[in-house]
């Protein structure tokens, strides 16, 4: 780690990351921290929607002018993060049908695309779909893997130059003569303190970027809203499906890879508060009741897991008393704002638009330091993704496979790969060529529910930071299948353990049971109690743990 | 289609049961859907301490076992077992008695946490090698720990006494093997083995004496009445739906015997994953003699046995039931 | 609101808690099949996602057994969701050797009429080399011998004019192996049938059921004949019997549940009314309604093997119901694994090392009981014992027809 930075970027969720990127490729010395892990804040906890910008366009086009346009950037520049299928609106009986015509109207007005089809037509396209619809719009919406499109914009990062320091925490500021100089650093882990300076600090922690902020001696107020999500079992419905009403709780069913999320609610909740959350049966309920609105078969899908996030809702800045929440982007000059120089703080937004944050973040940031450099990461594909479409890769992989072709007849030990190889293309876009595979030892599965290799724990941890099942859950999805980590979370603490040692691994281990149950438990019933007891028996029981 | 007795689960508690039960000269059907917890097995069974006429039972079915003394856990810790599974590590005491040990890597085969488990044997002051398959002959370790997978099997085929077998995650070979023996040797003395099916209906009398059980239904076996003096239920926890959940309560599927599962769903559970769990303990009730209980009153003929009682009853408590109530029918 | 949880196949009432890939007969001999799990519900779920995830090499290997199926303790229709993965997303048609494998009454018709050489044929090393390099069927595997008269030929000679007499009649769905190969079990139902008071009917019209069809991807063809067969069997029930009988495992599975599933046949109407014989018996037993005669002095050793379709309809239980009351008969009951052949699967010649691997230990169990033959109710468990073992094999009917004195227990029977 050097010593002198031009920027350091507090917060490794989208927008830190996201920063970070661009900073580097505009090549500055860069420095990013994360008190964690990546995306531990609202980047990781929020439903994975790859906005239209639809939801917004009638009462808040500006928001849905830049969703749309971002939607359209991460398609190009992050193809294998993203699924593009498609979102209906749907109008239910009890609905207002008049809404939807000044919806369409106000879409197109944004500039996003919205095709008014006939309810036989979308139960056609989306089967699962509510079949009492008697309205639906289709829009350009899709969904993105959140993990995923973090990872690829620090390892662009890193790529460029810039250092990244996770499970470091800021626990005060620099600050000389009315300038912030840099951070004092607590390593999360071990406990050792250190220092890093630079020119320029940019805030981009999230919900804790008011705590960030204060240590400036600035006061930006942010108002915690508190929102649940619950994943089900399995893909349910392929297109994302939205309420085409006032955008209200729990109306957004998003497919995923292997399964749906349905969300969100809303609830302000004391920011004291914020690390330590846990989905209330309300809301559990909530999520329920207006989720099998959307699509029947959610009343008797196997729900696995629920989890709660923290949206960063920031006060307008122009009215200091929080009545008024911003819904755009908050970019603040402390400078300006509060005699505190070398300090900008880039909240508000969307995970959708976090290219847009770290755009105008570094644009400032650039200004500050007199470097005249512009923006490309709207024109520059992350790693993972070439300029070439992905559906290519599939065929090229098969191809250029060291295995050679199949062909019928063949008792060849290798044709698990070819499902195995997809998925890892799925998770890693072309970068899955690095993965060692080929032999028994690294084609043996860690996680069989999500087709995880032990060559691609070893590529995540190599390539990627990985050094917790924590961690390697968010890179690879061990662990986030229905299973929940049953047989996977052992197998895969042996494999860390080569790296962490096993003392680590172990409590690691202990540590990733209760982070997969904390999500179990408030849908403990039905397959997943089944689950829970047969979990119990096989980590406490057999393993004596 | 009408037997003595009538067992409902084909696990350790049903199968027992039903050995004892045909040995006493009955004629004895157990029905079974799937297989048990047994495929969850450490290779011991668990319980404060053995009892010989349980271990002579299993003996006869061919399962030969160890009393008393402790297993060897998967990450190398040794637990107290009441019977053990001959061919799977046993200790006398608490403490390790052998200095050197090698573990069988075996290649593709992720069920073992070997580097959990050398590490606890090393921090005992054990001397630990990793072996690859080829290396057992020759090797000069006191011990050498084989996983109880498929493969490993096969090593202790060939070893014999000079390898040891350790449990490892599942799929569990020596649960399969436990239940593979007890099943041949209930169905060689007689027993009726029903296999992959499930009580989908069941027929309730009620007179002036009380509540019994008139007659079972399965899946497979259509309009077939099966009918017994006795109905054992030993169709184990929620692992395997002996007793099923949904959004709002707990219920048990085949009679409607009462639980004592909270009305609150939030009870069921605890916060922490390393806490004692509420549902562990839900079961269904029974009055003093053992009798289920449906809406409150005592079914006269049907008696629940084993995990369906409370999931975490040991296997000895299990097998004792098991015993007592075949030994009073 | 979650009062109960659905999804297709049961997919989601997976818990992992991997029994069915323990007992995966494929998977404990070879490492080139991902098992049923994976080929199952875990991939399911991504299949759900993008057809490219379907894996047709790997889930060729399923021998669709079904003892996946049967030790789920959760329900989950482990092998239906990969066989119809199978159906709705390969890509390919059958081949020559497909074709030549599975279209049982096209083959079963034309070699009848040329019998022995047929046979003679068939036996013969050098036509099995050929088969081998050019078609692919394995050069090790021994054909089914042909008849060479079909049974339904030898009903019309010599039993359908007896039948009249009967107050009770059933129709008899016999299957292309007993029609072409093995009529004497054919013989054997009627006789043991009429022993008990019912007379037999056949169809009117005839198809192979279509497992071997199916297994191959022919849908489309074993559709159309099982829609021939559930309508003969509606006529027949209309007519006035009073159920249909079969005696092959295989067949009897795949009419009753394959046929709604993979085929799209409606047929609940009839499919209470169409099961094995041994189930028919087996009730006859029990309800004391019918009068048995021994043979007098009759003793044999045999044992019984439970095929796995026969595992999966879970009806061994009257087959063992019956030869329990056989005086004479010593019984062992072998443990339930699979013979390895799975109908055309261990034809093949990438199968064939696969198929007998897989059998070996039912082969050493057969062998190790020192008995006198194999009783089991699937044909082509049949094939695979007698090639591999030096027992036997006979269907429990043939055996009840051994053990029974036929015209006593007739005389007994008729009032």
């Amino acid at each position: 780690m050097s010593q002198e930075y031009d920027v350091i970027v507090i917060g490794g969720g989208a927008t830190g990351a996201g920063t970070a990127r661009d900073c580097a490729l505009r090549g500055l010395k860069t420095l990013l921290i994360e008190r964690y892990d990546f995306t531990n804040g609202a980047t990781g906890r929020n439903h994975g929607l790859l906005h239209s910008g639809a939801r917004y366009a009638v009462n808040d086009a500006e928001s849905a002018e830049e969703c749309i346009k971002e939607n359209m950037i991460l398609r190009k520049i992050a193809r294998h993060c993203v699924e593009e299928h498609d979102g209906l609106f749907i109008t239910l009986p009890e609905d207002d049908l008049e809404y939807q015509k000044t919806f369409v109207e106000r879409c197109q007005h944004a500039g996003i695309r919205a095709d008014i089809i006939t309810p036989e037509d979308a139960l056609r396209r989306e089967p699962a779909v509510n079949p009492r619809l008697i309205g639906a719009v289709v829009v350009p919406d899709g969904s993105v893997d959140p993990f995923r499109l973090t990872i690829a914009n620090v390892l662009d990062a890193r790529l460029h130059g810039a250092d990244v320091l996770t499970y470091h925490e800021v626990t005060s500021l620099i600050i000389n003569n009315g300038r912030v100089e840099g951070v004092n650093l607590r390593n999360n882990l071990t406990g050792e303190t250190s220092e890093a300076r630079a020119q320029i600090t940019v805030n981009a922690a999230g919900i804790w970027g008011t705590l960030i902020a204060k240590m400036a001696g600035a006061q930006v107020s942010m108002f915690p809203a508190k929102g649940s999500l619950l994943i089900f079992g399995h893909r349910v419905n392929n297109m994302v499906i939205n309420r085409c009403r006032k955008p209200a709780n729990a109306d957004i069913l998003v497919p995923g890879d292997a399964i749906t999320v349905i969300g969100t609610t809303s609830d302000r909740v004391p920011i004291e508060t914020v690390d330590n959350l846990r989905v209330t049966p309300e809301e559990v309920e909530v999520l329920l009741t207006e989720g099998a609105q959307l699509a029947p078969a959610l009343a008797s899908t196997r729900i696995i897991r629920a989890y709660c996030g923290v949206r960063p809702l920031v006060a307008s800045d122009d009215d200091p008393t929080g009545r008024n929440i911003s819904r755009g982007i908050v970019c603040l000059d402390h400078e300006t704002r509060d005699g505190m120089a070398g300090f900008i703080t880039i909240t508000g937004g969307k995970l959708m638009t976090y290219r847009l944050m770290a755009e105008i973040a570094t644009d400032m940031v650039c200004k500050k330091l007199g470097v005249n450099k512009r923006c490309t990461t709207a024109e520059n594909a992350l790693p993972g993704t070439q300029p070439d479409s992905v559906e290519h890769e599939y065929d090229v992989v098969k191809d250029h496979s060291p295995y050679g072709r199949r062909s019928a007849g063949e008792d060849n030990r290798d044709e698990n790969k070819t499902y195995v190889s997809h998925v890892q293309q799925g998770r890693f876009g072309n970068n899955a060529h690095n993965i060692e595979a080929g032999r028994p030892d690294k084609d043996a599965l860690v996680c069989e529910c999500e087709q995880v290799t032990v060559g691609e724990v070893e590529y995540a941890m190599e390539h990627q930071m990985v050094e917790r099942l924590i961690q390697l859950r968010r890179r690879t999805r061990t662990g986030m299948g229905t299973c929940q980590g049953q047989l996977c979370a052992l197998r895969a603490a042996c494999v860390l353990s080569h790296k962490t040692g096993v003392e680590a691994a172990k409590a690691d281990l202990r540590n990733f049971l209760n982070e997969r149950w904390k999500g179990m438990q408030p849908v403990a019933w039905g397959s997943t109690l089944s689950e829970a007891q047969l979990i119990q028996r096989v980590y406490r029981d057999v393993c004596g743990l | 289609m009408k037997y003595n007795t009538v067992i409902i689960g084909g696990g350790l508690t049903g199968l027992v049961s039903g050995i004892q039960l045909q040995e006493q000269g009955q004629r004895v059907c157990i029905i079974s859907f799937g297989q048990t917890l047994l495929h969850f097995s450490s290779g011991s069974f668990s319980g404060e301490e053995s009892n010989t006429d349980v271990q002579a039972l299993l003996k006869n079915a061919g399962i030969a076992t160890v009393a008393g003394g402790y297993r060897l856990t998967p990450l190398g810790e040794l637990r107290p077992a009441a019977l053990t599974l001959e061919g799977y590590y046993h200790s006398e005491t608490a403490e390790l008695k052998e200095k050197s040990f090698a573990i069988v890597r075996l290649p593709k085969y992720l069920g073992l946490p070997i580097e959990f488990l050398q590490d606890t044997l090393t921090a005992q002051g054990r001397e630990v090698s990793i072996i690859t398959p080829d290396e057992v002959v020759g090797c000069p370790a006191e011990v050498i720990l084989v996983p109880a997978c498929k493969a490993g099997y096969d090593l202790k085929k060939t070893y014999g006494k000079r390898v040891s077998l350790i449990a490892a995650l599942p799929p569990s070979i020596p649960g399969q093997h436990i239940h593979a023996k007890l099943q041949q040797y209930f169905q060689k003395i007689g027993g009726t083995y029903i296999n992959g099916d499930k009580v989908v209906r069941s027929t309730l009398q009620t007179d002036e004496k009380g509540v019994r059980v008139q007659s079972v239904e399965t899946q497979n076996l259509g309009d077939e009445l099966i009918v017994a003096d006795h109905y054992i239920l030993a169709s184990g926890s929620f692992q395997s739906e002996g007793l099923q959940s949904n959004y709002d309560h707990v219920w048990e599927p085949v009679f409607g015997v009462d639980t004592n599962a909270p009305e609150d769903r939030t009870a069921w559970t605890a916060l922490d994953f390393f806490e004692d769990q509420p549902y562990q303990h839900i079961g269904v009730l029974t009055d003093e003699a053992g009798h289920a209980l449906v809406e409150g009153r005592p079914v006269s003929n049907l008696y629940p046995a084993g995990h369906i009682l409370g999931a975490l009853r040991t296997d000895i408590q299990n097998l004792n039931d098991a015993l007592r109530i075949a030994k009073n029918l | 609101m979650q009062t109960e949880s659905k999804s297709p196949l049961e997919l989601e009432q997976c818990l992992k808690c991997s029994i069915c890939t323990a007992v995966c007969p494929v998977m404990n001999n070879t490492d080139a099949y991902p098992g049923p799990k994976q080929c199952g519900p875990d991939a399911e779920r991504y299949r759900m996602k993008d057809i490219r995830f379907f894996d047709e090499s790997a889930l060729k290997k399923c021998l669709n057994c079904k003892r996946c199926e049967v030790a789920c303790p959760h329900g989950v229709k482990v092998a239906e969701l990969i066989q119809t993965a199978r159906r709705d997303m390969s890509q390919h048609g059958p081949g020559l050797r497909e074709i030549m494998l599975a279209n049982t009454d096209i083959m079963g018709s034309l070699a009848t009429l040329v019998a022995p050489i047929a046979n003679f044929a068939t036996g013969l090393q050098l036509s099995k080399e050929v088969l081998h390099a050019t078609v692919g069927i394995d050069h090790r595997r021994t054909f089914p011998k042909y008849a060479g008269t079909k049974f339904e030929t030898w009903y019309h000679r010599h039993a359908a004019q007896n039948q009249g007499q009967f107050k009770h009649q059933v129709a008899y769905f016999h299957g292309c192996y007993v029609n072409f190969n093995y009529p004497k079990l054919g013989q054997d139902l009627v006789h043991v049938m009429n022993a008990f008071g019912y007379g037999v009917q056949l169809l009117e019209k005839e198809k192979c059921c279509g497992v071997a069809l199916m297994a191959n991807n022919m849908y489309n063809q074993a559709k159309k004949q099982g829609q021939v067969n559930i309508d003969s069997m509606r006529k027949a029930l209309q007519g006035g019997v009073e159920t249909i009988v079969t005696t092959s495992s295989s067949c009897t599975l795949n009419m009753r549940e394959d046929y709604p599933t993979m085929l799209g046949i409606d047929q609940k109407d009839v499919k209470e009314h169409l099961g094995l014989a041994v189930r028919f018996i087996s009730r006859l037993l029990d309800e004391g309604n019918v009068k048995l005669v021994w043979k007098e002095g009759f003793k044999k050793h045999v044992c019984y093997h439970t095929a796995c379709h026969m595992a999966r309809l879970g009806w061994n239980v009257y087959t063992l119901n019956i030869l329990r009351q056989i005086p004479g008969l010593e019984l062992d009951i072998l443990e339930q694994n699979c013979c390895g052949i799975s109908g055309t699967y261990g034809f093949k010649k990438e199968n064939y090392e696969l198929s007998q691997k897989i059998g070996s230990t039912l082969f050493n169990d057969i062998e190790a009981t020192n008995a006198e033959a194999v009783v089991t109710e699937c044909e082509t468990c049949k094939w695979q014992i007698e090639m591999s073992t030096s027992l036997p094999v006979i269907n429990p009917i043939s055996l009840l027809a051994e053990a029974l004195d036929l015209e006593a227990t007739q005389k007994a029977n008729i009032r």
